[in-house]
């Protein structure tokens, strides 16, 4: 089956190449997009349903996803193997846990995919290593405007792009940017980041969006605001606050490296022996800790280890992907275990190939 | 410095407020009096169907009770049911509950009329519909900041598009 093919690697986005990949994991766009002639996801159910699945899946298809794409229908997957998709962030937890028809079409690099009867009939998502909005915004405009030669868009000269939800229309593009802050964190400054972020209408999330709570320093800074805003303003808005982020968080790993060096040294190999050692870890911790050795490797501190790989283990050492290793569904209890089973086996070859 | 509203509170949110003609206002808040004014934003994002709730208010008066009884012979949905679910039923609701959609609009993203892309099937003149909305909003801009120069560039490009769609300079000078 195809989805095994996603398996054990991951997606190209979580290389850590991109420019300011020490703070930047990466840079997403979503568009949503409805077709004028289907009422809207949540009034679509039986034949009606299929019927628009199947002819998005045909779009999609014939306007040609960059390499290899590949289209699975979510209604046929086991739940394990959905939720492998939302741990890799092809889709959405929503578009996971809703009934019915739907898919999504991703290429293999993993950078692009296309949900299709998630809360609207399509939404379009790019993803780049680290800060790449404006070559996100080229990629995702270009295939949008294929897109739009296969279907008649739902679209108003007033309100936009009509979406199911009234926070998406206009534009109905997300834009998110996955920072990594562990000194804003741990110097108790990120308050001020919220608040900085919010007073200019973006939003903090956590890292699988709406909803979830932060976890191991990452966050989630995407724009609240859909109409009244064109594609280039809201860009432009990231363009000016993300730097500023990045630079405070780097003035506070700066500080943090004069002032308390020990301290700092000594978190983060405790964080290593911790991962290196561990016979049962629960995903909040190993999310903790592989935040502290991710900064060590940032800060060179940790030098024999390299940040995609260190990236690549905060998503497969999700529960799906566990129990995807394992071949067998896993209660937490048993994930905790195999996890910390994986991720010192994994730390022992990323270790040995650098060598 | 204390808050200007509730006068108990250290005031935290300071912002400036631009009143009709230019003149400017300074506004002294503290968080909880901030949010309640509508000026700040919450730490996290208001839920759709709390800001739905606050469309009941007796400003938004007799048209949302009309509302309440619409039905979008579209999809079948009612203006209650959009409100508990906070989704929309199919794109004609936006022309069925304009009424109400456009104050929910205006809560949400402060703007009521689109900007930015177009799908090119929709047609040449809503581009220029939209680069005349644009222009006009730059031309305010720049006469704020007293850049007549670009204003009159502006100004000239204004008239080129009313011209293209048909319509003499009705505003300007």
């Amino acid at each position: 089956m195809a989805i095994d093919d996603l398996f054990p690697r991951s997606g190209e986005w979580l290389r850590g190449s991109g420019p300011e990949s020490d703070i930047v994991i990466s840079s997403r766009i979503r568009l949503a997009r409805n077709l004028d002639e289907y009422p809207f996801q949540s009034c679509l159910v039986g034949e009606k349903r299929t019927e628009l699945e199947r002819t998005l899946r045909k779009g999609i298809e014939e306007s040609g996803l960059p390499d290899s794409p590949n289209y699975l229908n979510l209604a046929e997957l086991d739940p394990v193997d959905c939720m492998l998709l939302v741990e890799r962030h092809l889709v959405s937890k929503e578009h996971a846990e809703i009934e019915g028809d739907r898919g999504v079409a991703y290429s293999s690099s993993e950078n692009v995919s296309i949900m299709t009867l998630e809360e609207d009939h399509l939404r379009l998502q790019v993803m780049r290593s680290g800060l790449q909005l404006d070559e996100s915004w080229e990629t995702i405009d270009a295939l949008d405007t294929r897109l739009e030669s296969k279907f008649a868009y739902a679209f108003s000269s007033d309100f936009g792009y009509l979406t199911a939800c009234p926070t998406n229309v206009g534009t109905g593009m997300r834009v998110s940017v996955m920072l990594h802050l562990p000194a804003l964190v741990m110097t108790k400054h990120i308050e001020k980041v919220f608040n900085a972020v919010s007073r200019v209408n973006m939003a903090v999330r956590g890292l699988y969006g709406e909803g979830t709570h932060a976890s191991g320093d990452f966050y989630q800074i995407s724009n609240q605001v859909t109409l009244g805003r064109s594609e280039d303003e809201t860009l432009k808005e990231f363009r000016e606050i993300i730097p500023k982020i990045i630079d405070y968080e780097r003035k506070m790993r700066g500080r943090f490296l004069d002032d308390f060096r020990q301290r700092l040294e000594d978190r983060i190999f405790r964080a290593v022996g911790n991962l290196e050692s561990a016979r049962t870890i629960s995903s909040e911790e190993t999310m903790e800790r592989l935040s502290m050795v991710r900064m060590g490797v940032n800060l060179g501190i940790i030098d024999d280890l390299e940040i995609g790989a260190v990236n690549e283990l905060f998503i497969l050492s999700q529960p799906a992907h566990l129990q995807k290793l394992e071949g067998q569904v896993l209660d937490p209890g048993e994930r905790d275990i195999v996890r910390a089973g994986f991720i010192r086996n994994y730390l022992k070859s990323a270790h040995r190939s650098e060598d | 410095m204390i808050c200007e509203s509730c006068k108990q509170h250290p005031a935290t949110v300071h912002m400036t407020d631009i009143l009709h003609g230019g003149a400017k206002k300074e506004v002294h808040l503290c968080e909880v009096c901030a949010e309640r004014e509508g000026v700040a934003m919450p730490a996290q994002p208001p839920k759709v169907t709390e800001i739905l709730g606050g469309l009941m208010d007796p400003s938004a008066g007799k048209d949302i009770k009309d509302l309440l009884e619409q039905k979008c012979p579209f999809c079948g949905i009612t203006y209650p049911e959009f409100r508990t679910r906070g989704r929309l039923g199919c794109a004609h609701d936006y022309v069925v509950f304009r009424k109400g959609l456009e104050p929910l609009l205006d809560k949400i993203h402060g703007k009521t009329q689109h900007m930015g892309k177009i799908p090119s099937s929709v047609g040449r003149d809503v581009e220029r519909e939209q680069s005349l909305r644009e222009l006009r909003l730059e031309l305010d801009k720049s006469v704020k900041r007293e850049e007549y120069e670009r204003a009159a560039e502006i100004r000239d490009e204004i008239r080129q598009l009313e011209h293209e769609l048909g319509r003499g300079s009705s505003d300007g000078d």
